[in-house]
């Protein structure tokens, strides 16, 4: 019988394309980012030469990298799981034919599609100091009696963006988790029923557990998107003040076009994807659930 | 009172009633099985007995409490689905816990009624896997472990053999007619298979369109259908059914099937002249004659099952089912006359489809 294995020639031709484009867009470019992090890259230089890793003696001295480190941790842990939970109950809530749950749905997934500058832009009125949303009703409701610096203020201004971000995610989350909502099989939910489980101990014991491996990955997505996200803090805070809502990605965009070193930027691109890898695989390894 | 006592219960689904006026009794260990085709409304009249489902109208008792509106957990039921419907995050023995760490039952108590029904349904040595792991077969005795371990009033089945291959399905038949032997439980058992029902059921109810047509023994409603319905629904192959008129010549009475065929009645039937019947013959009721009959058909199909043998013939427009002798020597394309076994014939009316005359 013909085979398209006994065919190598024929394969290999067909495998082309696809190796071409990983090879060009993604291979290369990471390759290359790698490989300038052993240099001293530079558009200052006509010339870079290979230093060894001299930049990550410089990064793990330096204060700056760490503190933006634990930033990024910080700020992208606390906004993903505020977003899982939000939008797990939203999944929740929106799965039990309520009324207009699918006009819900809609409203909520409509934030999805704004830009992120848009939602930057918005989230910076709202958290204006004299004439935003928010110190306008604190203020209303006599919960305050001053306006709050809300982003000139070093944790006020983490909590600012760890809102926007998680604010951003629901949408996504909300719908992944909506889906496997509606695929766990009625007859499970039924049985846990005449099995004597209340709604609470159906949903802890049942319906979660179940959509926990999509929910997790679903998660996994969001954080490592949210890792390359830099338009929020650049627009609300431009990483301030003092560095406190300074993420990865705007510090390794400041480090390639404001200090105009490449190389630099290259090592903490590398170390942060060292770094998503090794937690990728064990949050894969250890989180997800055979089942 | 009876075990379970279903009084005047109706299911509308906006307007689409899926269940009209349905009263039924159930006596205590008695095996009952809702059987009807597909659509009509078996399921739904178990999910109400269950509590999953909220009547329209009427009220259910169970040991002569009122449960109507009484939840799933409140009834002391334990229900097997047709697709398992096991917990797949848990473990075979996690899977039967279940509901017993929801009642909070002591821990010793949990491992003795687990154990004890692992070694009843032959599960012992897969306690420890995931419902993943199992066979079909096994999976729905892990569903059926879970409904024992609770010692339920009343234990319920929809349609749980129908996801199984033809061997196995016959096989857990037995099974769950022997566990019910064992246990001694009053179970109520939906099905659409009609085999199903006649091997497994103690009391057999026929359901057709959201209606129950008949209530009986599997003999009473095979011997005795009510109507057209039922007559076709039991027994397999179908039952034969001729529509013919009544001519009476020299005392003697037939049924003209078409100009050339007519079938023999027996006397004593009080049928009219010209009255147009549908008399019904069970398939082991149709024999081949060795005298020369008005009622001569060629075979189509000869069906061996190694058990018996089926002849399907027709005359005219009718299809008819006989079952013969196996060593008897007839092929396909033969030309046979067929006569019937008269205390066997059922008179059904046309227009109603109902019996004529119930007793022969």
């Amino acid at each position: 019988m013909y085979s398209l294995k006994n065919n190598k020639l024929l394969l290999l031709t067909l495998c082309l394309p696809a190796t071409f484009i990983v090879a060009v867009f993604i291979i290369y470019p990471i390759a290359n980012g790698v490989y300038m992090s052993f240099t001293d890259a530079s558009p200052l230089r006509p010339n870079s030469k290979f230093v060894g890793l001299e930049n990550y003696k410089y990064l793990f001295k330096d204060d700056v990298y760490w503190q933006v480190l634990g930033n990024t941790l910080f700020i992208i842990g606390v906004a993903t799981i505020l977003a899982m939970l939000i939008s797990v109950g939203l999944a929740l809530l929106l799965n039990n034919a309520i009324r207009f749950s699918g006009l819900y749905r809609s409203l909520i997934f409509q934030t999805w599609v704004v830009p992120w500058i848009v939602i930057a832009i918005l989230w910076g009125w709202i958290f204006n100091t004299d004439y935003g949303l928010v110190n306008g009703t604190l203020t209303q409701y006599g919960l305050i009696e001053n306006q709050i610096d809300w982003l000139f203020n070093g944790r006020n201004a983490q909590w600012a963006i760890i809102l926007c971000f998680a604010w951003r995610s629901i949408p996504f989350l909300m719908v992944i988790m909506l889906a496997a909502l509606q695929g766990i099989s009625s007859e499970v939910l039924d049985a846990a029923e005449v099995d004597g489980a209340k709604y609470w101990q159906k949903t802890f014991k049942v319906t979660l557990p179940l959509i926990q491996n999509i929910s997790l990955a679903a998660a996994l997505m969001q954080g490592v998107r949210m890792f390359q996200e830099m338009t929020l803090p650049f627009v609300l805070t431009e990483g301030g003040p003092m560095n406190s809502t300074m993420v990865l990605s705007m510090y390794s965009y400041n480090l390639a076009f404001d200090s105009w070193d490449f190389a630099l930027a290259a090592t903490v691109g590398s170390l942060w994807l060292v770094m998503l890898v090794l937690f990728g695989a064990f949050y894969l390894k250890t989180v997800v659930r055979e089942m | 009172m009876s075990y379970v006592e279903l009084s005047n219960i109706g299911k509308s689904f906006d307007r689409v009633e899926v269940l009209k006026n349905i009263n039924l009794s159930i006596k205590k260990d008695e095996f009952c099985v809702l059987v009807g085709p597909s659509g009509c409304g078996k399921s739904t009249l178990l999910r109400i007995i269950a509590g999953l489902e909220n009547p329209s109208t009427g009220t259910l008792h169970i040991e002569n409490n009122d449960v109507t509106d009484l939840r799933p957990r409140d009834r002391n039921i334990a229900m097997v689905f047709q697709n398992y419907a096991l917990y797949p995050h848990l473990t075979v023995r996690k899977n039967m816990e279940f509901g017993l760490k929801l009642d909070k039952t002591p821990k010793e108590k949990i491992n003795f009624l687990v154990n004890e029904a692992a070694e009843i349904l032959k599960l012992e040595p897969y306690l420890n896997r995931y419902p993943k792991q199992l066979s079909g077969g096994q999976r729905q005795r892990v569903a059926m472990g879970r409904a024992i371990v609770r010692n339920p009033s009343l234990f319920l089945f929809d349609e749980p053999l129908s996801n199984l291959d033809a061997k196995l399905r016959t096989k857990m038949r037995t099974e769950i007619k022997s566990l019910h032997f064992r246990l001694k439980s009053t179970t109520i058992y939906v099905t659409h298979d009609q085999i199903e029902a006649m091997t497994m059921a103690d009391k057999i109810v026929v359901m057709n369109e959201g209606e129950i047509i008949q209530v009986g023994t599997p003999l009473e409603l095979f011997d005795n259908p009510k109507n057209l319905f039922v007559a076709s629904f039991l027994g397999s192959p179908e039952i034969n059914l001729f529509q013919g008129i009544v001519q009476i010549e020299d005392k003697s009475c037939f049924l003209k099937l078409d100009e050339n065929s007519n079938l023999k009645l027996p006397k004593g039937l009080n049928l009219r002249e010209n009255q147009e019947v549908i008399i019904g013959l069970r398939p082991q009721a149709l024999k081949i004659s060795s005298q020369d009959t008005k009622l001569k058909s060629q075979i189509n199909i000869i069906e061996n099952t190694g058990t018996s043998t089926f002849v399907f013939s027709t005359i005219g427009s009718t299809d008819l089912c006989s079952e013969i002798d196996r060593n008897l020597n007839v092929k396909v394309g033969d030309i046979i006359s067929l006569s019937a076994e008269p205390s066997q014939m059922m008179v059904f009316s046309p227009e109603t489809g109902e019996r004529l005359i119930n007793e022969m």
